[in-house]
């Protein structure tokens, strides 16, 4: 077999790894939390379009249509945001080599993303219009949808991350699941607070 | 017996499982009965099918074993491990089974993306049959429209994948002097996506015919989809959304791992202009689609909303299926759709520039003309193809006032496209010629595609656009790009490649014969399209004015001869794999990186990581002149 060192060709001879592996895994992941960040984008995008078009006075046909309660939306927003913020503590105790900080962190982090999953559920079930009550409830059901896929997701990532926390798996020098996992956790957080935002920029009712 | 399980056996059992248990599980504890006012259950048990059909295929597999193992917190695999998943030791069953080794999963590409060409050839006969007379000949209009759009969707995830997939994974990681790709598990995921996406669309034409809906089986809306028309189509849309979104993640998965690669796992040394063309044009093309595939995903999805729960994204009003209160827009799904529908026809020729860049730097023997400048060319087009979409809807109406500035874009990015050309004759200019068969298709991209691109040039004109507009026009410059462009420097890149992926050489001779029935028959076919379209035929039609019967039957009879000579290619791809002469490790005296291991390249590449001190094919005066004297036993393994 030819040796593998190129003795010929633009490289020459051999170097050790040089692969810094934590660079790579926090890009990669830094860039499929991207794709979902465009994604949602131009979701959004839905929003603003058949707002301003209104198409046969289809975005609120029905005036007597009941808004989604205020207190619930920003009750579900809320328990994402300090869902974020425990994970952010859960982190930041693993960094300083604290493992109870970051199973504690970590664990009421898991739950109360469950309790705005499970509300968030409900929450779209509950609601008094449903598809083809024109586009602005297509599309408020669509972000609640959207928004219970990423829960669902995050479900999975934080059950992972909450047991390997209380096994042991982390430490202060090799954390790097608990950092690439919060990548997701943030943006999770963050999307419905972004649709919150437009909604209250551009209101339903025209 | 053991090393069949699991495989694409058990995940095919598994699959089919999931899809009856998916689908029976909606129909009869759900509903079985499309009431006016609630869902579309029929639709819907197609799309929970599918669901289970895919996580079936997954599970069956194994590719959901990592997670869980992770998920359970339980032994990390060690490098013991690792090496038995990417097929270590394992024979020709790791091909059919889930591997992480980037050469295998680059294999498993390349014949997945050649099926697909089979098959998307089988819909431009059946075409081009149709359209040899005037006349509605041999299928019903609902059954042509559906040839005609799976025949499109089927041959835009061919080229989409046919770059990325088979070079992306088993060319680019030895190029860029790396053992693997960044995410191995995930780029085997990536394919794996891939398989069932394929067999769900591959199923379009059987869903839906004798249904009571009154728009028959199949899909009817041309590779476009537009909503609403896609929301009132045959049940095979149902398929295609699905398909064509598990495609779109299998898509992303596989482009965030190039990227991934080629920033993080250079060899030390291989700077970022030292990275060969091919590399760029990769990377180009990978950009365009981890940015850009999620516009048509949820074009897709909200058609699938439409049509499944009376969702009026598109609707305009009631009518048709809809019950809801409407309040859609038409244009809302177009420019979802163009937003990634122009990105990705760059995403499909951007690699093909670099290739071909490459390839006739290598058999000119020089250095490439302005590096700098080829660079650019393909960087620019990746930038500027996200400014240019709109001019798809010149005539639909939308924003007529913008028109003036995505002509302008348009034009535009004639600049960076001529910029690559530039360098391509300047790489040849005084070169030394060796003319291969990688080499004679590179040369064939810079004339199919010189057309092709001035044909676009006259479409972004609004004036003329407006003529030529939903015209055979247009049908001819996309064939003259895509096919002429990409296709040949697909066909290169076989060419120049197939000795170090198969360890055989390509017969040249069957090659030669099947590249000038290619050229030949694919010039005249499309030229003669030209011709319709100027005349004023539309597109899309499966019948047609007499006054464009000539000019349809030339077209027919030097496709029919298109599409044999490229069977011919694939018979010699088939037939060389098996039975081909050896192939020693570097039969074309490339100066690359892949070029400088032994053949087969060995499970991690190389054995030490080598450091790049050059940048590739820097041919001099005095390499070129000791080969010379050293003919024709210096790679002359080609003849």
């Amino acid at each position: 077999m030819d040796t593998a060192v190129p003795a010929s060709g633009h490289g020459e001879h051999a170097a050790a790894s040089h692969i810094d592996e934590e660079r790579k895994v926090r890009l990669g992941m830094l860039f499929y939390v991207l794709t979902d960040v465009t994604f949602v984008i131009f979701m959004l995008v839905a929003y603003p379009w058949l707002r301003s078009y209104n198409t046969d006075q289809g975005w609120f046909p029905f005036q007597h249509m009941r808004l989604p309660d205020q207190g619930t939306t920003v009750t579900l927003l809320l328990l994402m945001v300090v869902s974020a913020v425990f994970y952010f503590i859960g982190y930041m105790g693993i960094r300083a080599g604290n493992q109870w900080i970051l199973r504690i962190g970590m664990l009421i982090s898991l739950v109360l993303m469950l309790i705005a999953l499970v509300g968030q559920i409900r929450f779209m079930g509950s609601q008094q219009f449903s598809t083809g009550d024109g586009t602005f409830a297509d599309t408020w059901l669509l972000f609640s949808g959207y928004h219970i896929y990423h829960l669902l997701w995050a479900t999975f990532l934080g059950l992972g991350v909450t047991h390997r926390a209380f096994r042991g798996r982390y430490t202060k020098e090799k954390h790097l699941g608990v950092v690439t996992i919060g990548y997701f956790w943030y943006w999770a957080a963050l999307t419905p607070i972004l649709i919150f935002i437009l909604m209250t920029a551009l209101p339903p009712k025209l | 017996m053991r090393k069949l399980f699991p495989s694409y056996l058990t995940g095919a059992i598994l699959a089919i499982i999931g899809y009856i248990a998916g689908s029976q599980f909606v129909y009869h504890r759900i509903g079985s009965d499309n009431q006016p006012a609630g869902p579309n259950f029929t639709e819907q048990g197609m799309v929970v099918g599918f669901a289970l059909f895919f996580i079936g295929w997954l599970i069956g597999i194994g590719a959901l074993k990592y997670p869980f193992t992770w998920l359970l917190a339980l032994k990390d695999p060690d490098h013991e491990e690792e090496m038995r998943l990417a097929g270590k030791d394992a024979g020709i069953i790791r091909y059919f089974k889930f591997t992480t080794d980037h050469k295998v999963v680059g294999i498993q590409y390349l014949v997945l993306v050649l099926i697909m060409l089979g098959f998307g050839g089988l819909g431009a006969l059946l075409i081009r049959s149709e359209l040899m007379r005037p006349g509605a000949l041999l299928f019903p209009t609902e059954t042509y429209n559906t040839i005609v759009t799976m025949h499109g969707m089927l041959m835009i995830l061919a080229t989409i994948t046919f770059f990325i997939g088979p070079f992306g994974n088993f060319i680019v990681p030895i190029m860029i002097g790396a053992r693997d790709m960044a995410f191995p598990r995930l780029n085997a995921l990536s394919f794996a996506i891939l398989v069932p996406a394929i067999v769900i669309f591959l199923s379009i034409p059987f869903w839906g015919y004798g249904q009571a809906n009154g728009y028959g089986g199949g899909v009817q809306t041309g590779w476009t989809v537009y909503g609403p028309i896609a929301t009132q189509t045959g049940m095979g849309m149902t398929a295609l959304a699905t398909a064509v979104i598990l495609a779109g993640f299998s898509s992303i998965l596989g482009a965030v791992n190039v990227i991934t690669t080629i920033i993080t796992m250079r060899a030390p040394g291989m700077r970022w202009t030292r990275m060969p063309m091919t590399v760029w044009g990769i990377f180009g093309a990978a950009l365009l689609a981890a940015l850009g595939t999620s516009s048509f995903a949820v074009d897709l999805l909200l058609i699938l909303l439409d049509r499944i729960y009376k969702t009026s994204f598109f609707a305009a009003s009631t009518g048709g299926n809809a019950v809801g209160a409407g309040g859609g827009n038409a244009w809302l799904s177009q420019n979802l759709f163009w937003f990634f529908g122009h990105p990705e026809v760059y995403l499909i020729v951007l690699p093909a520039f670099g290739i071909v860049c490459d390839v006739v730097a290598v058999f000119s023997r020089k250095p490439i003309f302005s590096y700098k400048m080829g660079v650019l060319g393909i960087m620019g087009v990746c930038v500027v193809s996200f400014l240019v979409w709109q001019h798809h809807e010149f005539v639909s109406g939308w924003a007529p006032e913008l028109r003036f500035w995505y002509m302008a874009t348009t034009e535009l990015i004639s600049v960076p496209t001529g910029f690559v050309f530039l360098v391509l004759l300047g790489t040849l200019w005084r070169g030394r010629i060796w003319m291969t068969l990688p080499m004679m298709f590179a040369l064939s991209f810079l004339w199919n595609f010189v057309i092709g691109g001035l044909s676009g040039v006259f479409l972004s004109d609004v004036p003329l656009d407006v003529q030529l507009h939903g015209g055979m026009f247009v049908t001819a410059h996309f064939h003259y790009t895509i096919v002429g462009g990409a296709l040949m420097g697909f066909f290169a890149a076989v060419a120049y490649w197939f000795p170090k992926m198969t360890g055989r050489m390509l017969d040249e001779k069957l090659g030669w014969i099947a590249f000038w029935g290619i050229q030949i028959g694919f010039n005249v076919a499309f030229l003669s399209m030209f011709i319709a379209g100027l005349q004023g035929m539309p597109r899309r039609v499966a019948d047609y004015d007499p006054a464009f019967a000539t000019a349809n039957f030339i077209t027919s009879i030097f496709a029919f001869l298109l599409i044999a000579s490229v069977a011919l290619y694939f018979y010699n791809i088939v037939i060389s794999w098996v039975a081909g002469k050896k192939a020693v490790a570097n039969p074309w005296g490339a100066l690359s990186l892949e070029w400088q291991t032994p053949t087969p390249v060995p499970l991690e590449n190389f054995e030490e990581i080598p450091v790049v001190t050059s940048a590739p094919f820097q041919y001099t005066q005095e390499t070129v002149e000791a080969e010379a004297a050293a003919e024709p036993a210096a790679g002359q393994a080609a003849g």
